[in-house]
């Protein structure tokens, strides 16, 4: 198990003077799914931007393998290995299924033969998709159009993904198959950081947790010490009386 | 019959260059969520270029075709070196802030650009008719037409066939539909989105100077041309769509014919009709006829 990133200390926002990070550390690791888990408005979604480099950080560091960034932008990150699944739907919806793919390959598309295997890769893997390859990727179903982007972000075979609430507004038979898929990568070796509101589904799959709360780390740790009745338990944290919470973001 | 044909010829030729405006501001809207309301000044000043080189060229003298080939790119290239300026220096720091500002600043610099044509060419009207005459006519099918005209028509199909085959058949038009289509997705997969910006505008901007240069030979250079231009251009994109391709070319034919029909039959509402088609499509079809709501 290899740590592929390390951000300590996060400090970032939108508006001038209001830090929606308020000094976040976590970490990706080979092998595992590490799901963020937090309230509405928690900043974790700013979080997955800012170690996109969608956001610059205010403080803090980003190392990825073993190197410090600094200011970097997404397709640099993209270069690196890093790949990023938003939270809205993020296929090219006038495009077709196949473009929208071969858009996965733009960082290396001057490698044709690298860009021919990735494709064949993909569609071997994802045969929905070569039958739909003619159609436009907004004409595709909800499940369809996941399949479609997480095919797309693993054409440059990243060694890290991040992902932004990836069942929000899809039936629950696709939201599994949608899990079931994102373990697959971290057990191919892949590291994986999960940001979800859906707790019960990301515990399932999830190595390593990670509980945000206004802008800081609440608590963490791995998957076992959450105990049985987790989704309980992370409830109960992150509804905890004022005085606990305070304590746990070191104070207002 | 020939009067018929000669008014087709005049409606295609209308047509043509309106496509050629219209098309640039909707290249420039499709891809980077702008109204560019500098692109009529931006249309005047490659008439103004062509216009002036023309008199550099041939003096006082007659006019040759051949001027015409050797000058159009020279317009074209231009103004559209001007977007290739514009958008990085004045229009990127506004992205960030409500369109609001995109469209003050683009409304002045249509002011600032006119005044700077008024400043370098006087408030004088430049003509090239000369280039116009040196076609000379046509004959077809019992009808006299301007060889001209029709150079200009053809002028109008080729870019549009170009820019078709540049846009939906080429790489760079993958990443000027992609970047339209999800900006921070495209720059996420490793899209250069700043580069397809400054393409796309200075691409919209030599459109809008080629249309300029392309009339100059018809009409001359006037001060206050491209504000015209601009409001036609309008009716134009709200008629087929702002932002597709396909709508400019479907809704410069529509204003072409009836304008032509119009100044034919009832010449006082020439106008009146154009605005009222605008306005039934707004009200049926806000996003135009063949445009994306």
């Amino acid at each position: 198990m290899t740590t592929l990133l390390a951000a300590r200390n996060l400090v970032a926002g939108y508006l001038p003077g209001i830090d929606i990070l308020q000094g976040v550390s976590v970490d990706g690791v080979r092998g595992q799914v590490r799901c963020i888990l937090g309230p509405n408005g928690t900043g974790k979604s700013t979080l997955l931007k800012v170690l996109f480099g969608l956001i610059p950080p205010r403080a803090g560091e980003i190392h990825l393998a073993g190197d410090l960034l600094r200011g970097a932008s997404p397709h640099t990150m993209g270069r690196r290995g890093v790949a990023y699944l938003p939270q809205r739907p993020s296929v090219f919806p006038f495009l077709s299924v196949e473009v929208n793919l071969r858009l996965g390959t733009w960082s290396y598309r001057r490698m044709p033969g690298r860009v021919e295997d990735s494709v064949q890769r993909a569609f071997e893997r994802f045969p929905i998709l070569w039958e739909k390859r003619r159609q436009p990727a907004g004409t595709l179903s909800g499940g369809q159009q996941r399949q479609l982007e997480v095919a797309r972000s693993l054409m440059t075979d990243p060694g890290l993904i991040l992902v932004d609430e990836p069942t929000a507004s899809i039936e629950p038979r696709v939201a599994a198959q949608t899990y079931a898929l994102i373990k697959e990568l971290a057990v191919a070796g892949k590291a994986v950081l999960l940001v979800d509101q859906n707790i019960r589904g990301a515990l399932e799959i999830a190595d390593y947790v990670y509980v945000m709360r206004t802008g800081a780390l609440l608590t963490e740790g791995p998957r076992g010490e959450f105990g049985g009745d987790t989704e309980a338990l992370v409830a109960r944290w992150l509804y905890a009386s004022d005085r606990t919470a305070g304590q746990a973001e070191g104070g207002h | 019959m020939d009067i018929f044909l000669a008014q087709l010829l005049n409606a295609l030729l209308y047509a043509a260059v309106l496509f050629l405006i219209a098309g640039g501001l909707s290249l420039i809207f499709g891809v980077m969520r702008i109204v560019n309301l500098a692109h009529g000044s931006l249309y005047a000043l490659g008439a103004y270029v062509m216009a002036w080189g023309l008199g550099r060229l041939a003096g006082e003298s007659g006019s040759e075709p051949v001027y015409l080939i050797a000058l159009l790119p020279v317009a074209a290239v231009a103004v559209g070196a001007t977007g290739a300026v514009v958008e990085p220096i004045l229009l990127r720091p506004l992205y960030a802030r409500a369109e609001e500002y995109q469209l003050l600043l683009t409304f002045g610099l249509l002011l600032i650009l006119e005044d700077a044509m008024r400043y370098i060419w006087g408030p004088t009207p430049l003509t090239a008719s000369p280039l116009w005459a040196a076609f000379g006519t046509l004959h077809l099918m019992g009808a006299t037409y301007p060889r001209y005209n029709v150079v200009v028509i053809l002028l109008g199909v080729l870019t549009a066939v170009l820019l078709w085959a540049f846009v939906f058949k080429t790489r760079f038009g993958v990443m000027l539909r992609a970047t339209s289509q999800n900006r921070r997705m495209a720059a996420a997969l490793g899209i250069n989105v700043g580069g397809v910006y400054v393409q796309a505008f200075a691409l919209g901007c030599l459109m809008a100077g080629l249309a300029g240069a392309v009339i100059v030979p018809i009409q001359g250079a006037v001060l206050g041309m491209g504000v015209d231009a601009l409001v036609l251009a309008f009716v134009v994109v709200v008629i087929g769509g702002l932002g597709s391709l396909d709508g400019a070319l479907v809704g410069a034919l529509i204003v072409g014919v009836v304008r032509t029909v119009a100044i034919q039959y009832f010449p006082e509402l020439e106008l009146a009709v154009l605005y009222l088609i605008a306005a039934v499509v707004l009200i049926t079809r806000p996003a135009g006829l063949l445009g994306r709501a």
